[in-house]
């Protein structure tokens, strides 16, 4: 969706909410995502994370998790949020993806057809809600922990709420019962 | 040399009671001191309102290592996230000390506006069940006041910072000055009608009534349901005192508003027995300086103020001052809240929102009205709503993929959320002193905060989350479950009490008119003065007693009393 479509859209509601021109530009300057402050991932790990974002947020009719910036939110997380435990769990997590694949193929996660890496994201889901469904105290497995990221990464990102999803800054106004077919997608909360 | 400065008035604060007092002073003409500790905020460059998710570096997840750093404690509210964490004191410059076993989150804002700029805006006015409370089952101490006292003020207050909400003719929670209400949405509106032929007019589901504007009012915009008020709003659609009461004072050019501001003490004249005025640390210089005036209003937050009293002590008054009747300190109160439950509701999945609603619904309380429950006294209240699951519901659904990422494009079910708050009694054993060990940042010796809920507050929250369940299941939800949290004292952020009115000043800190019963020229006007908590959000009821007190003293000096 382009700018000039966006601020049509939005430009009414937005100027009769009392918004000066200065605020109104402030709605469409996007700051960009921030790059961590160190490169975290080595070159063969960022390619595993950017299949993993793309197997599980696809590009479709709308841009998928790559292209939206979804890879560099989850190095900046892993690198500069994570604690020391959650992040060993990522980095052994991660590990595993491309062991196990290259077992089965011999080769690289991110360099296997979708077949093969559908089989072994499906293979850690199984295994996964396994252990969330046995009920033991432990932290959430890789598979949820990886596709978690790759969730609040997307939804959070600029693609994620204004392509994918029908993200107004400002409505305007509410109205508290409209049917569905008014609004096509999911109206996200903006957080 | 200390510099010193004369005024006829001297507020401490600029939160939602600073603000009042310092419109109220003004416009009765009083040339006024509005002290603040903390630094001016410029809505312009300080609101963060048009700041969207992706321009954060972590999108809204905070920053979880400095705030483990900074704000171990501020980070613990909902509101003290990547965006708004600038309008909450850093920990680490503000410490205060708790015993083992009693933890208190105290949640401070330090600026022109105080809380006002990132409160929760739920407004509702106390009734004669609330005033009469103490005197009915003997906690505590007679509220000075009844209803018919307090009633105008509500009015006169509710009429300039907007009020939007419903009529519903309730004995226990009057109705206020309303501007019109926002809907309820589809699941909401369910909920009402069900309870309504379940138990009559007995639970009443009504939209919340809150300090946002429906309608444009006073010179600030509606509301466009941009819905996180709590980033600040450069529309000024939810009242601050930054929004409101400030420029009101500002306008009569009588108002002196100095930040950076941390009260020390307030200076007591032995020669008459009043307060002269208050000793100030300037923030940023480290400064001491003085400033007089003829009345010294305290609206610094309830213990913020008590903790200013308790650090005036002097020979006269070695307790602290205006503590002749030693509750200086005691009778803490705070809310309990987040006893509840939740459910699912069919039948309305072709049904949507549109805009964000920055409200709930408020189901005002129906225990111990006209009868006694067996395990607790007094109430309580709840909040909460009905909402479509977003995608986050992702996190808990199988798959990946094409198939998944479009099934979330879809609003999911329709969820429904009583989440309820109940009263505190008031109990001496719930108190705040000096501790003597440790100082701030500026040198001021900190607050040792003892609280913790008795078997009262617990037993009320059991009751929360069974009364919702039944609700819940009367609107014929699904897979309705029952939640108790276990918040400590203080994280509901109505932290009131311990300097209570009262009708005998050996029982009491302040008479029926905030005003010290030991210091006449001294008032205390915010969360310190409530005699009994109610289970009501609390600030309006300060907003109201602030404007009463300026009133009453303003009546004093024409009279020649003060």
């Amino acid at each position: 969706m382009d700018r000039r479509h966006l601020f049509h859209l939005l430009g009414a509601s937005a100027a009769l909410a009392g918004l000066n021109p200065s605020q109104l530009a402030a709605l469409f300057e996007s700051g960009g995502p921030r790059k961590p402050s160190r490169a975290f991932f080595t070159t063969e790990q960022r390619e595993t994370i950017d299949a993993l974002c793309e197997v599980i947020i696809p590009t479709t009719d709308t841009p998928g998790a790559v292209t939206a910036g979804v890879p560099e939110f989850i190095e900046l997380i892993v690198a500069e949020w994570y604690n020391a435990d959650d992040r060993a769990r990522f980095m052994r997590g991660l590990a595993q993806v491309d062991e196990r694949t290259q077992a089965l193929t011999g080769i690289q996660f991110a360099q296997s057809g979708e077949d093969t890496q559908a089989v072994i994201l499906s293979g850690l889901e199984a295994e996964s809600r396994a252990r969330i469904a046995s009920g033991e105290d432990t932290p959430s497995p890789f598979f949820q922990q990886f596709r978690g990221l790759v969730l609040s990464g997307y939804y959070s990102s600029e693609i994620g709420l204004r392509e994918e999803l029908l993200y107004q800054p400002i409505p305007g106004r509410f109205d508290g019962c409209v049917d569905v077919s008014e609004v096509t997608r999911s109206v996200s909360d903006g957080d | 040399m200390v510099k010193q400065e004369r005024y006829d008035a001297i507020v401490v604060g600029s939160g939602i009671t600073g603000g009042w007092a310092a419109k109220e002073l003004t416009e009765r003409g009083l040339r006024t001191l509005v002290l603040e500790a903390g630094r001016s905020i410029d809505p312009e460059n300080d609101y963060v309102m048009t700041t969207q998710p992706w321009e954060l570096p972590f999108r809204g997840r905070r920053d979880r290592i400095r705030q483990e750093r900074e704000r171990p404690i501020q980070r613990e509210c909902y509101a003290c996230d990547e965006w708004s964490e600038k309008f909450f004191v850093r920990d680490d410059q503000n410490p205060y000390t708790t015993e083992d076993g009693k933890p208190f989150l105290w949640i401070r804002s330090r600026q022109v506006g105080g809380r006002s700029i990132v409160w929760g805006r739920q407004v509702y006015r106390l009734s004669d069940l609330d005033f009469e409370a103490n005197a009915r089952d003997g906690f505590g101490v007679d509220w000075p006041i009844r209803y018919a006292d307090i009633e105008p003020w509500y009015d006169h207050v509710e009429r300039f910072i907007g009020v939007s909400g419903q009529a519903e003719g309730l004995a226990q929670l009057p109705d206020s000055r309303f501007l019109p209400p926002m809907n309820l949405n589809c699941a909401e509106q369910h909920v009402r009608d069900s309870l309504m032929s379940h138990f009559g007019g007995e639970r009443v589901l009504t939209i919340g009534r809150c300090a946002i504007l429906t309608a444009n009012h006073g010179g600030r915009r509606a509301c466009h349901y941009c819905g996180t008020c709590e980033r600040g709003c450069t529309t000024h659609s939810y009242f601050s005192s930054l929004a409101a009461t400030l420029p009101a004072a500002a306008l009569t050019g009588r108002m002196t508003l100095r930040p950076h501001s941390v009260v020390h003490s307030v200076i007591y004249d032995p020669a008459s027995g009043r307060a002269s005025g208050v000793r100030v640390i300037d923030a940023e210089t480290q400064e001491t300086l003085e400033f007089h005036g003829r009345l010294v209003f305290l609206c610094a937050s309830a213990l913020e103020s008590t903790r200013i009293l308790l650090h005036s002590a002097s020979e006269r008054w070695p307790d602290g001052l205006a503590n002749s009747s030693g509750q200086l300190g005691h009778n803490l109160m705070d809310h309990t809240m987040g006893g509840g439950a939740q459910g699912y509701i069919s039948g309305m999945d072709d049904k949507w929102i549109y805009g964000r609603r920055p409200n709930g619904i408020y189901l005002p309380r129906f225990r111990n009205i006209s009868d006694q429950h067996p395990d607790f006294l007094r109430g309580y209240a709840y909040q909460g709503g009905g909402s479509r699951l977003s995608w986050e519901r992702g996190n808990d659904m199988p798959g990946f993929g094409a198939d998944f990422k479009h099934a979330l494009r879809s609003p999911g079910p329709w969820r429904f959320r009583f989440y309820g708050f109940g009263e505190c009694l008031p109990r001496e054993s719930n108190q705040v002193a000096l501790d003597p060990d440790r100082v701030d940042a500026w040198g001021i010796p900190v607050l040792n905060i003892q609280c913790e809920w008795s078997d009262n507050e617990r037993a009320a929250l059991n009751d929360m989350s069974i009364q919702a369940a039944e609700m819940l299941e009367a609107a014929g939800a699904s897979e309705v479950s029952t939640f108790i949290e276990d918040n400590p004292p203080g994280l509901t952020i109505h932290e009131m009490g311990t300097a209570r009115m009262g009708r005998d000043p050996a029982t009491s800190v302040l008479n029926g008119w905030n005003q010290s019963w030991d210091i006449p020229n001294l008032f205390v006007t915010d969360g310190a003065c409530m005699t009994s908590s109610a289970n009501q959000n609390p600030s309006l009821t300060y907003m109201a007693l602030t404007a009463r007190a300026v009133d009453y003293a303003v009546k004093q000096i024409a009279d020649g009393e003060l």
